[in-house]
C-alpha cells in the first residue's frame, strides 16, 4: 500500500506560515492558470478533443484486461519483457532483480510518478544501486531528500536559494565560492553534472504517461530531453507503469497528447514526446540491449466498477492541482501524498487506505475548478463526496464534526423546532455577538474576518409578521 | 421545465438557511422581484435547509431524509426559487443521488428538480425579464459562487439584469470565477486555509476600481465582507437582489 | 511472476465482466486496434499552407527554420546558420544522410555516424513534420542514431517539405505506410523546439539536458534514391 502521512491540518498550518513557499505558491496559481487558459484559447476545438480523450479512456477501462494482453503480447513481439506487479513491494523487488542481475550500480531515472508512489529510490539505495534523479525538478527534492510538492513540477516549492543551496552540498568537488545565484548557472551546473550520469549509467528508468497496446510501445513526454537520455543511453531500459496507463492505439495517445501538455503547464505539446518500442534492433546504431515493462497494479484494479472508477482516467496532468484553491494555498507536501491536490486526494486514500487518508476528501471547498479543467473530465468533486460518505460510514469523522451535524440535522428535520432554534440564534447573533467566540470552528473564522450581525428576526419570523 | 411559463405561476421561495438567519432583506428582496416579474410568491413554513451540510460530510442517510422533507414541503408550486446557486443546485443537480435505488422518489426528485431554479436565472430564463426598476450609483464588481457558476451555468444573468440597474455598471475582477474559500463546513472545519483563500480574493479585490461587491450566494458574501471588513477597502458587499430590486439599505457588516 | 499476472487479471475481470463478456471485450480491443478510431483534424491544418503553418508553429516554440529549394543549397544553409550564431563548423551527421549525395561547404566539417557526447554539432534527417504543432518526427534505425538527438548542443534537422503533414495522425499514417517490418522502430522521437525547463522557480530555461537550440533545414525537394 502506499504510504500517506495523516495530518493535514497540522501541515497546511505550517505550509500557510512558511514564507518561501507561499512566495513559490503565488509563482505557480499565476504561471500554470494563465499558461492553460491561453493553449486552450488557441485549440477552439478544444473541448471537443477533452469529450475524445475522455471517451478513448473509458472505452479502454471497459476492455482493459483485452487491451493489457495485447499490449503484453506486442511487447514480448518486440522483444521485450512485462512484468507484472500486484503491489510496490513486488515492483521494488522485480526492478531490483533485473538491476542486479546485470550488475547495475547506478540507474539514471526519468521522471515516475509511480515511482515516487512506491517509494523506489529508498529500496534501491538500501539494496546498493544509487538511482539518480535526472528531471530538474526530481534532481533538486532527490538532493534535498524530499518528496515531489506536485506531480508535474515536483519542486515547485523550491526557491531559487535554495536550489543554490542544495547544489554546494552536493556538488562538492566544484569550487566551493562559485555564484549560483542565477538560474542558468545553476541550470548549467545540473547540466554538466548530469550529463556525466546519464554517460556512466548502468541501466536507465521512465514512467510511462500511456502504454500503447497496437504496437506495445511507451510513450514519455518531457520538456528537458532527460527521460530519453536516460533510456536511451544505459544498456537497459526499465519502464515503469501503472496498468490503467494503456490506450488502444497510436491515434489514441494522439488525441490525448493533444489535451494533455496544454492542460499541464500550457504547451501546445511538450518539447519531447517519446514512443518507445522494444529494445534496440540488431543493426541500430544506439538504443538499450533490454527492454523491460513493469506493469503495476497496488490498488488500481479495486476501483474498477466502484464508485472510484473515473478517476482511473487520470493522465496526470496536474492541471486540477494548479487550479485547486486548497492546493494554491498550502502547496503539496501539507497533502502528506505523492499526489496533492484533488486528484489525490480522491487517489490517496484508494491507494493508501482512507483511515489513514481520512483529512484529505475534506481538504476542499468542492468549489468544481478541478472538474471543470480536467482534461478527461473526472467528476472529482464528486469522488471526494463519495470518500467523504465511506469517512463517515467508517467512524473516521470526528467527534465534534459528527455532534454538530447531529445537532444541526435534528433541528432541520423538525421545522418548529428549527424555528425556535433560528430565531433565538438570531437575537443572540445581534445581541451577543461575542458569545459565538465559543463556537468551535466559528472562533476560528473570528480570528481573522467578522460575522455580520443579524437584524435580530429571521426572514421567516418577519414574513408572518408582515403578511 | 415548464414548455411554456405560465403568465403568472405560483413560485415557492426557498429562502435558505443563511438568508433566513443572517440577512432578510435578501428574501424580501427575491420576493420583490418575484412579484414584479408577475409570480404569486409563496413562503412554505416548513422549509429549513437543503441538506447540504449533512450531504458534504458524508452523512447520506441524513442528507436523504432532509431531500425527502424538501421534495414534499416544495410540491405543488409551478417553480421553487432560491436567492442561492448553492442551495438552487443541491435540488436541482444533487438529489437525484440520493434516490437512485427508490424510483418513485426519484420521480420526485426530478419533478422538483426541473423547476427549481437561482433567482437571477429563474428570472433571465424562465420569466424573461429583460431589465429591472432599480437605480444605482456606482460600480458594481461581480462575484461568481461556484455553484452557480459550474453546476448552474449562471455567469450572464445577473450581470444582464445588474447592467440595467439606472446609473450601475458591472465589472469583473480577476477572482470573479475563484472560489472564495467558504466552502460550507470547509470554512468551518480548516478556517486558516478558507481565510488564506480570501485574502487572495481581497488583495485581487484591491486592484479591482468598483464601489459595491455583488453575489448571488450570501455565504461567499458574508466570507468576502467580514475579510474585506478587516481591511481598509471601501467596498460595500450587497447581495444582487438587494441591488436588483432597489432597496439596498446598510451593506453587509454595515451597522443598520 | 506469472501467479502475479494471473491474479491482477482476475482481480480486473469481475468488474469488466458486468458490462461485456471476455471473448467480446477482446474482439472489440482487436478491432480497435486493426482499425484506430480517428479523431477530427484540428481546424489550424485544414486548408493552409502545411509548410508555412510549420514554420510558424516551430518558431512559437524557439525553433529556428530556414527553407531551401534543393538538396544542392542545404550544405550552405546549415554552414550559414553555424556562421551567423559563430557556433563551430564541425558537425556530426546522421549516416543516412550519407546517402543522400549532399555536398558540404569546405569550411564544414561533417562526419557521418552515431555520438557519446563529444560533438557540438548535430544533423539528423527528419521522418515527417507535424505542421499542428510545429513537430518534427524522427526515428532510430540502422542508419539514423537516437543519442544524435540529445547529445549536442546544437540540432539541426533537415526535413523535406514533402513530409510535413497536417496532424499527428497523418503522421502515423506516414510512418505506417514507410515502415520496413511489423515493427516501430525502437524510438519514435517527437521533438517540438529547444529542450527546456521551468523548474526552478517558475523561470523558462532552454537547453537542460537536450540542445540547446534547434534549427530545421526544410528542403523543398526528396533526397535522389542512393
Amino acid at each position: 500500500m502506499m504510504h500517506v502521512t495523516t495530518d493535514f491540518p497540522a501541515a497546511a498550518h505550517e505550509a500557510l506560515g512558511d514564507k518561501s513557499l507561499q512566495a513559490a505558491l503565488a509563482r505557480m496559481r499565476q504561471g500554470f492558470v494563465s499558461g492553460r487558459a491561453s493553449a486552450v484559447a488557441r485549440l477552439p476545438e478544444f473541448d471537443a478533443y477533452r469529450d475524445a480523450a475522455r471517451a478513448i479512456r473509458d472505452h479502454t477501462l471497459a476492455h482493459l484486461d483485452a487491451y493489457l494482453e495485447i499490449f503484453e503480447a506486442n511487447v514480448k513481439a518486440a522483444g521485450g519483457q512485462v512484468h507484472w506487479c500486484r503491489d510496490g513491494a513486488e515492483a521494488r523487488e522485480t526492478i531490483l532483480r533485473i538491476l542486479q542481475s546485470r550488475g547495475a550500480k547506478t540507474i539514471a531515472k526519468g521522471k515516475s510518478m509511480v515511482g515516487e508512489e512506491i517509494e523506489l529510490n529508498a529500496y534501491l539505495e538500501a539494496n546498493g544501486v544509487r538511482p539518480v534523479e535526472t528531471d530538474l525538478g526530481e534532481y533538486i527534492i532527490q538532493l534535498r531528500r524530499e518528496t515531489p510538492s506536485h506531480i508535474i513540477a515536483p519542486a515547485t516549492h523550491v526557491s531559487k536559494a535554495q536550489v543554490a543551496d542544495a547544489f554546494r552540498a552536493a556538488h562538492t568537488l566544484l569550487p566551493a565560492d562559485r555564484s549560483l545565484a542565477e538560474a542558468d548557472t545553476l541550470l548549467a551546473e545540473a547540466r554538466a553534472i548530469l550529463r556525466e550520469e546519464f554517460l556512466n549509467a548502468d541501466a536507465g528508468m521512465t514512467g510511462a504517461n500511456f502504454l500503447i497496446a497496437e504496437t506495445g510501445t511507451s510513450v514519455i513526454v518531457t520538456n528537458e530531453g532527460n527521460g530519453d537520455l536516460s533510456q536511451t543511453v544505459p544498456r537497459t531500459h526499465i519502464v515503469l507503469a501503472g496498468i490503467e496507463k494503456v490506450v488502444p492505439t497510436l491515434d489514441d495517445a494522439a488525441v490525448l497528447l493533444r489535451v494533455l501538455a496544454r492542460s499541464a503547464t500550457g504547451q501546445e505539446i511538450s518539447s519531447y514526446t517519446t514512443f518507445s518500442t522494444g529494445p534496440a534492433r540488431k543493426d541500430d546504431l544506439d538504443g538499450p540491449g533490454e527492454y523491460h515493462v513493469v506493469m503495476l497494479d497496488n490498488g488500481r484494479s479495486a476501483l474498477l466498477g466502484s464508485a472510484f472508477h473515473d478517476m482511473l482516467r487520470c493522465i496526470r496532468c496536474g492541471a486540477c492541482l494548479n487550479h485547486c484553491p486548497v492546493y494554491g494555498a498550502v502547496g503539496g507536501h501539507a497533502y502528506g501524498s505523492v499526489y496533492p491536490g484533488p486528484m489525490g486526494s480522491v487517489l490517496s486514500p484508494a491507494l493508501a487506505g482512507i483511515a489513514a487518508a481520512k483529512h484529505l476528501p475534506h481538504a476542499s471547498s468542492l468549489c468544481g475548478a478541478c472538474e471543470q479543467v480536467c482534461p478527461v473530465r473526472i467528476p472529482l468533486p464528486k469522488m471526494l463526496r463519495a470518500w467523504r460518505d465511506v469517512s463517515f460510514d467508517r467512524g473516521l469523522v470526528t467527534l465534534r464534526s459528527r455532534l454538530g451535524l447531529a445537532v444541526w440535522t435534528f433541528a432541520a428535520r423538525r421545522p418548529a423546532l428549527y424555528r425556535l432554534a433560528t430565531a433565538l440564534t438570531a437575537k443572540t447573533l445581534q445581541k451577543h455577538r461575542a458569545w459565538f467566540r465559543l463556537v468551535p470552528g466559528l472562533s476560528g473564522w473570528l480570528a481573522t474576518r467578522d460575522f455580520p450581525a443579524s437584524s435580530g428576526r429571521t426572514f421567516m419570523a418577519e414574513w408572518k409578521a408582515r403578511r | 421545465m415548464l414548455a411554456v411559463p405560465p403568465k403568472n405561476p405560483s413560485v415557492a421561495l426557498l429562502v435558505t438557511c443563511l438568508v433566513d438567519l443572517l440577512r432578510p432583506q435578501v428574501g424580501f428582496a427575491a420576493v420583490t422581484l418575484l412579484e414584479r416579474a408577475g409570480c404569486k410568491v409563496s413562503v412554505p413554513e416548513s422549509q429549513t435547509c437543503c441538506g447540504q451540510p449533512a450531504y458534504n460530510s458524508g452523512d447520506r442517510a441524513d442528507a436523504r431524509k432532509i431531500a425527502r422533507q424538501v421534495i414534499e414541503t416544495f410540491a405543488g408550486f409551478d417553480y421553487v426559487v432560491a436567492p442561492s446557486g448553492s442551495c438552487a443546485g443541491m435540488v436541482r443537480i444533487h438529489f437525484a443521488e440520493f434516490f437512485a435505488d427508490d424510483p418513485v422518489w426519484a420521480a420526485k426528485a426530478m419533478h422538483l428538480a426541473d423547476r427549481t431554479y437561482e433567482l437571477t436565472q429563474f428570472l433571465t430564463d424562465v420569466m424573461g425579464v429583460a431589465e429591472v426598476s432599480a437605480a444605482h450609483p456606482g460600480t458594481a464588481i461581480y462575484h461568481d459562487s461556484c455553484s452557480g457558476l459550474r453546476e448552474l451555468g449562471i455567469k450572464d444573468q445577473p450581470r444582464a439584469l445588474l447592467n440595467t440597474v439606472n446609473g450601475l455598471k458591472t465589472n469583473d475582477y480577476s477572482g470573479s470565477e475563484a472560489c472564495c474559500g467558504f466552502g460550507g463546513t470547509f470554512c468551518v472545519k480548516y478556517p486558516e486555509v478558507s481565510d488564506r483563500i480570501v485574502g487572495q480574493r481581497v488583495t485581487e479585490l484591491a486592484a479591482t476600481p468598483g464601489d459595491l461587491l455583488l453575489g448571488g450566494d450570501l455565504g461567499c458574501l458574508i466570507n468576502l465582507a467580514g475579510k474585506l471588513a478587516r481591511t481598509d477597502s471601501k467596498l460595500r458587499v450587497f447581495h444582487v437582489a438587494e441591488i436588483l430590486a432597489g432597496d439596498a439599505g446598510p451593506a453587509i457588516g454595515e451597522k443598520s | 511472476m506469472s501467479d502475479a499476472r494471473a491474479d491482477i487479471f482476475a482481480r480486473l475481470r469481475p468488474a469488466l465482466e458486468a458490462a461485456k463478456p471476455l471473448a467480446a471485450r477482446r474482439a472489440a480491443a482487436a478491432a480497435r486496434v486493426a482499425l484506430p478510431l480517428r479523431s477530427l483534424a484540428p481546424a489550424r491544418v485544414q486548408n493552409v499552407d502545411l509548410v508555412e503553418t510549420f514554420r510558424t508553429r516551430a518558431h512559437e516554440v524557439g525553433a529556428t527554420t530556414a527553407r531551401v529549394t534543393t538538396m544542392a543549397e542545404l550544405g550552405g544553409a546549415v554552414a550559414d546558420y553555424l556562421r551567423e550564431r559563430n557556433l563551430p563548423q564541425t558537425a556530426k551527421a546522421s549516416p543516412e544522410l550519407a546517402d543522400w549525395n549532399l555536398s558540404w561547404p569546405a569550411t564544414l566539417a561533417v562526419a557521418h555516424g552515431g555520438t557519446v557526447g563529444d560533438d557540438p554539432v548535430g544533423i539528423a534527417a527528419a521522418r515527417a513534420g507535424i505542421a499542428e504543432t510545429g513537430t518534427l518526427m524522427l526515428a532510430s534505425g540502422a542508419k539514423s542514431p537516437t543519442k544524435l538527438n540529445f547529445l549536442p548542443e546544437t540540432h539541426i534537422v533537415v526535413l523535406c517539405a514533402g513530409r510535413i503533414v497536417g496532424t499527428y495522425e497523418q503522421a502515423w499514417d506516414y510512418l505506417r505506410k514507410n515502415l520496413e517490418g511489423p515493427l516501430l522502430p525502437r524510438t519514435v522521437n517527437w521533438i517540438t523546439g529547444p529542450s527546456r525547463t521551468a523548474d526552478i522557480e517558475q523561470t523558462l530555461l532552454v537547453g537542460v539536458h537536450g540542445p540547446k537550440r534547434i534549427h530545421i533545414v526544410i528542403v523543398d525537394e526528396e533526397p535522389a534514391a542512393p
